[in-house]
């Protein structure tokens, strides 16, 4: 390996080694940070345990009558059902370019942990896959 | 609460750092091979049939339409579990033999093509309804605003924060990946992946590989 090849292994490591943590920052406030001061955290805890979705129509809370599946998947539903529907225009095609998008990160992630050497790589995909594409767990 | 935008930085980041499984993994066709068997149904079956079910709801009740909603958002699991299927029925049946590791990976290239096949299929569709839906704009989409007050616009800044947050991490794990020489060709790798999607470039910088590999052998 050259030492000029060297040197720019060494600076884009560096630059990844700077971006990625800040990427992280920024995404820690403009996500949680936002939905959590604007109140919206609050009024989603309120309208599921009261049974009805953000826009007052009734949330359903039964999918597979198994309690802590369907106790994910009731809070799932309410934070996407409000970008889903007709009413939102502009959410619903954000929301349907947002699951596509997703899609091939998930693919190129799960594939390069598929063909990786390491031992264990199914439960590593698993864990990143549901972590990565799951939008909110409570 | 988790977040894509929270873990796919960190996810790349674990890769820069530990970067001696990266060069290893791309040279056995068995593994490219059940990469796609596995992939392609989980992702056919398990996201793009409840992506259009949740879409377009065609008469659905409410519930019926909460249900596609949360069957869809099991897909990240279901991707997985059909890998793991798919490779448990491969080696029961068992693996041809005289099998030859494939150094080109044209296996995996193909399922790279197809996510940028996909996503330039959506980039189309949203193109057309906003062209000729003069309600919708182009900066409405991708700018969050903060005039909506309600739950709805919340979860709508929410989510182009995310995507905004998975792209970037994506495209600029793609670009460092094919090795930049200097800081131009790294932003402009950047804003390629952008415009053509992370699947897609990576397909190409494999392309591009495989024909360095094959001319130096």
């Amino acid at each position: 390996m050259s030492t000029r090849h060297l040197h720019e292994t060494k600076r884009n490591a560096g630059i990844g080694l700077l971006l990625f943590p800040l990427l992280f920052v920024v995404a820690s406030y403009t996500l949680w940070g936002l939905f959590i001061t604007n109140g919206a955290f609050d009024f989603m805890g309120q309208r599921v345990s009261q049974g009805v979705l953000a826009d007052g129509g009734p949330l359903r809370t039964v999918y597979t009558r198994i309690a802590p599946i369907d106790g994910f998947l009731t809070n799932m539903v309410f934070f996407t059902h409000p970008v889903a529907t007709e009413d939102f225009p502009l959410g619903k095609l954000f929301w349907t370019n947002f699951m596509a998008e997703l899609a091939p990160v998930l693919a190129i992630m799960v594939a390069e942990e598929h063909v990786s050497p390491k031992r264990g790589r199914f439960f590593r995909s698993y864990v990143l896959c549901c972590a990565a594409g799951c939008e909110h767990w409570i | 609460m988790c977040a894509g935008a929270l873990v796919v930085p960190v996810y790349f980041l674990t890769r820069l750092l530990a970067p001696a499984t990266s060069h290893v993994r791309l040279h056995d066709s068995t593994r490219a091979t059940t990469t796609v068997s596995a992939l392609l149904p989980g992702f056919i079956f398990g996201y793009i049939i409840p992506l259009v079910l949740a879409c377009c709801p065609f008469g659905q009740s409410s519930f019926q339409h909460q249900f596609w909603i949360g069957f869809l958002q099991m897909f990240p699991a279901l991707i997985p579990i059909s890998q793991f299927l798919s490779e448990v029925v491969i080696r029961t049946v068992g693996v041809p033999s005289g099998a030859q590791p494939d150094p080109s990976n044209k296996q995996l290239n193909r399922l790279y093509f197809f996510t940028a096949g996909v996503s330039a299929l959506v980039h189309l569709y949203i193109t057309w309804v906003v062209v000729f839906d003069d309600s919708l704009t182009l900066y409405q989409f991708y700018i969050p605003s903060f005039h909506r007050q309600d739950f709805a616009g919340c979860v709508l800044v929410f989510l182009q924060f995310d995507y905004a947050i998975v792209m970037a991490s994506a495209c600029l794990a793609v670009a460092l990946e094919s090795g930049p020489r200097s800081s131009i060709e790294l932003v402009s790798k950047f804003v390629i992946g952008l415009v053509i999607g992370p699947g897609a470039m990576l397909g190409f910088q494999k392309m591009k590989k495989d024909g360095m590999r094959a001319a130096s052998s």
